[in-house]
């Protein structure tokens, strides 16, 4: 698609536009201001809306057959989008494929949560 | 955007990938083929040229009325091995105890979650239904625990031990491989180590021609 796989709504009413890819979408390079919302694209080409959480996070889930008839297909399965406010976490799981999405809700000592890479969190 | 080769070691399985002394071939995965086979003449490290179905066929593991048998040998299938060249060369240690360097899972950068190794019938990653993952004819048909696909992590670990093995089949909790010995993500660039075997039941009523998919799971913020 043609169109950013999010954008960023600061506090401030600037606006951060991210890259087009699951590949290289320019998460990493969001800033350290605060965030009003954030818009997610979904596979349909609509965008799911996170706003007012206190931190964000955004990652990408692949596989890579290492046997099998089909060895060495890499395949991007899901991408995921959370949000934390008041110790709980609200994940969006969507199947870039499908684009069917579960939602699920952690507590922020959730082994799950904990495990993540932190540097993923939005500042 | 974080990716992943794997390497196998046919070297010195105690000395791991990039350390001086070290062995190890980069996987072609769509070309190479890794052969789990028992001991034989023929078809084994150094062969130099692809083997036939029949010469496969012959070396073949024998089920044991009385005792489950651990496959003893896997070898790697190189497609691009040249005429004069070794078409085969044997992954040193695979199924043993105490080795530790045998697969070795390199991610060229950070993940968000801990990477883990999956088995499957196929790549669409639906199914458990071989019988080399625990499938059965009669209810319940996916039996995960009778696996024969064990395989154990050993990042960390300085020895997995004696016996090691935990099925892997599907994607339950208990029944994948985590590649960072349960630590959770890679923080930086690493290199992960697993040991994998084959055991097959004893007096094992069904045997079969089978391809099953091994599939890494891995994660990256980009």
């Amino acid at each position: 698609m043609n169109t950013p796989l999010f954008i960023v709504l600061f506090t401030d009413n600037d606006i951060y536009y991210g890259k087009k890819t699951y590949e290289e979408c320019g998460w990493k390079e969001i800033t350290t201001k605060p965030i009003k919302k954030i818009f997610f694209r979904l596979p349909t080409g609509d965008y799911i809306i996170l706003s007012d959480y206190e931190n964000y996070y955004h990652y990408v889930e692949a596989i890579k057959v290492i046997s099998g008839e089909h060895a060495g297909k890499v395949q991007i399965q899901y991408a995921h989008i959370l949000g934390k406010r008041n110790q709980r976490v609200v994940e969006y799981k969507i199947n870039i494929l499908t684009g069917n999405t579960e939602v699920r809700v952690y507590d922020e000592d959730n082994e799950y949560i904990q495990k993540l890479n932190k540097d993923g969190w939005t500042k | 955007m974080t990716s992943l080769e794997l390497y196998v070691n046919v070297g010195d399985p105690d000395i791991p990938y990039g350390e001086t002394g070290a062995d190890y071939l980069l996987l072609d995965l769509v070309n190479d083929i890794l052969i789990w086979t028992g001991v034989d003449d023929i078809v084994k490290d150094g062969l130099l040229y692809d083997p036939s179905e029949s010469e496969l066929i012959n070396a073949s593991p024998i089920i044991d009325p009385s005792n489950p048998v651990i496959v003893p040998v896997c070898l790697l299938q190189d497609y691009s091995a040249g005429t004069g060249e070794p078409h085969l060369r044997q992954v040193m240690g695979m199924g043993e105890d105490h080795k530790r360097y045998i697969f070795c899972f390199s991610f060229s950068g950070a993940t968000a979650t801990e990477p883990q190794l999956e088995a499957w019938d196929d790549d669409t990653m639906l199914t458990i239904l071989n019988k080399v993952l625990g499938g059965s004819e009669t209810t319940p048909l996916e039996n995960p625990d009778d696996s024969m696909v064990l395989g154990v992590c050993t990042t960390t670990d300085p020895d997995p031990g004696e016996d090691w093995g935990a099925p892997l089949a599907g994607n339950g909790a208990t029944y994948v491989l985590k590649l960072n010995q349960g630590d959770g993500a890679l923080t930086v660039a690493k290199d992960c180590y697993a040991n994998l075997k084959i055991k097959i039941p004893a007096n094992f009523a069904n045997p079969a021609i089978e391809t099953f998919s091994l599939v890494a799971r891995y994660t990256f913020i980009s």
